[in-house]
């Protein structure tokens, strides 16, 4: 599967399809080294705040980039302002809102503003409130999308966006697009890398 | 003309699928592998076939498609957990799992059909097409089957944590479109003969997947690109012979 599929994918599995230009305007709006300090389109800036946070707790920087550094919180700006109807959009940052109030409510705070003790109290609870989701086959739904909560759905987008990155997708994991014969079975050490394109 | 059975638009069909189980299992961690495979399994139709085969419930069958792997970062719907042990797990080989999905046959029923809405005109005044269709009793009981049957195979073979699903949706998901005009002998209950020839218009050959009169429960489109051979050698052979 090629990055660009990937990303059609993506897009997907969130009720979306992608037009040649939006894409490409999308694929120029991912994967730049960013800092702290860009203009959300389309988030409030409470709101991308959030997200960046989300973002990095999830997928944090190690001896690897994190989603933050490679632009994921930007390209989630684009995303929702060029894909999603109005509509979608409206609803996505409804949930986005009821999802930051729930920390408000918890920890007195907006997620962004709680220390690590903080966030990882939150988190926690969201996390075993998600409900997984197996894989179907071919289009099939193994859970009802409406069991997974926002943190769960954000999580999966997430994860999309990041390893469709060009530094996740072709530097972090094995990259082999076209990778001519197959190879049925081979040995792996525990230091082997998935690959980027199942 | 050509359709004095009224059945011309009826018995619409398709496959019913998006039924099964899937299930993880432990063991072959060090193995992996690389490339497209360029396939999947298939166990052919074993329901309704002899008196052994029977079933009380339901007519007909359905055969299952279905794969193994292990997953890449698609892993990350059924990983707990987030940060950077989350992250780290992502990136390797996932657990190995495998998914059987059923497809099923889909009765001819005349009441599922495809017609010109002379009601309801498009914005040039030509009339608009209103499909009729939907899954009929036989085909729900089936799925029943569909989805234990495969949990059941992949308990036996060993699977742990399987797990069933049932995702209907509407009769052309499957994209495999059959049915509306009939073949048959009798003129009175069919629109086709059997050399997929329209009666009573026999220079129309209609040679897709109207003809069938069932769905089955294979891949069709084989089957199609037969019946046209045979209806276009069958149609040189009449012109050739200047009885057409």
């Amino acid at each position: 599967m090629e990055r660009r599929e990937a990303m059609k994918n993506m897009a997907l599995a969130m009720g979306y399809t992608l037009s040649a230009s939006t894409l490409a305007s999308l694929l120029t709006s991912c994967g730049e080294q960013v800092t702290l300090d860009w203009q959300p389109k389309n988030f409030s800036k409470e709101q991308a705040l959030n997200v960046e946070t989300l973002c990095d707790a999830i997928i944090p920087k190690t001896d690897t980039p994190g989603a933050k550094e490679l632009g994921v919180p930007q390209f989630l700006d684009s995303f929702i302002g060029e894909v999603m109807t109005e509509a979608d959009r409206a609803a996505y940052l409804k949930e986005l809102d009821t999802f930051m109030q729930l920390c408000v409510d918890s920890q007195g705070k907006q997620l962004y503003a709680c220390d690590e003790a903080e966030k990882k109290a939150f988190l926690d609870e969201q996390n075993a409130q998600n409900k997984m989701k197996y894989p179907g086959i071919w289009g099939a739904d193994m859970v009802k999308a409406d069991m997974r909560n926002f943190f769960g759905k954000f999580k999966d987008t997430l994860v999309w966006v990041f390893f469709t990155t060009k530094v996740a997708g072709e530097e972090l994991l094995p990259y082999d697009p076209v990778p001519g014969g197959y190879d049925a079975c081979f040995t792996i050490t525990p230091d082997t890398k998935s690959w980027s394109l199942g | 003309m050509g359709n004095d059975s009224d059945q011309l638009g009826r018995n619409l069909m398709d496959h019913h699928y998006r039924v099964g189980a899937m299930g993880f299992i432990d063991g072959f961690e060090d193995k992996y592998y690389n490339g497209r495979r360029p396939n999947g399994i298939y166990i052919p139709r074993f329901r309704n076939l002899d008196e052994a085969t029977k079933r009380e419930d339901y007519l007909r069958g359905f055969g299952y498609q279905g794969g193994a792997g292990r997953a890449g970062f698609d892993q990350s719907a059924y990983t707990d957990g987030y940060g950077a042990e989350y992250k780290e797990q992502l990136m390797k080989p996932g657990p190995w799992s495998m998914s059987l999905v059923g497809f099923g046959e889909m009765l001819p029923d005349s009441s599922n059909r495809v017609y010109l809405n002379h009601d309801k005109k498009d914005p040039y005044g030509m009339p608009t097409v209103t499909f009729d269709c939907e899954f009929k009793d036989n085909e729900l009981a089936m799925r029943k089957d569909m989805k234990t049957s495969a949990a059941e195979m992949l308990e036996a073979a060993g699977f742990r944590d399987v797990r069933e699903y049932d995702d209907l949706g509407a009769p052309g998901l499957g994209i495999h479109e059959m049915g509306t005009a009939r073949m048959g002998h009798d003129p009175k209950t069919s629109v086709l003969n059997k050399w997929n020839q329209v009666h009573g218009a026999e220079n129309v050959f209609v040679t897709d997947g109207a003809a069938m009169t069932s769905s089955a429960c294979q891949n069709p489109s084989l089957t199609y690109m037969a019946l046209t051979a045979r209806a276009a050698h069958y149609a040189l052979d009449q012109v050739t012979k200047k009885n057409l």
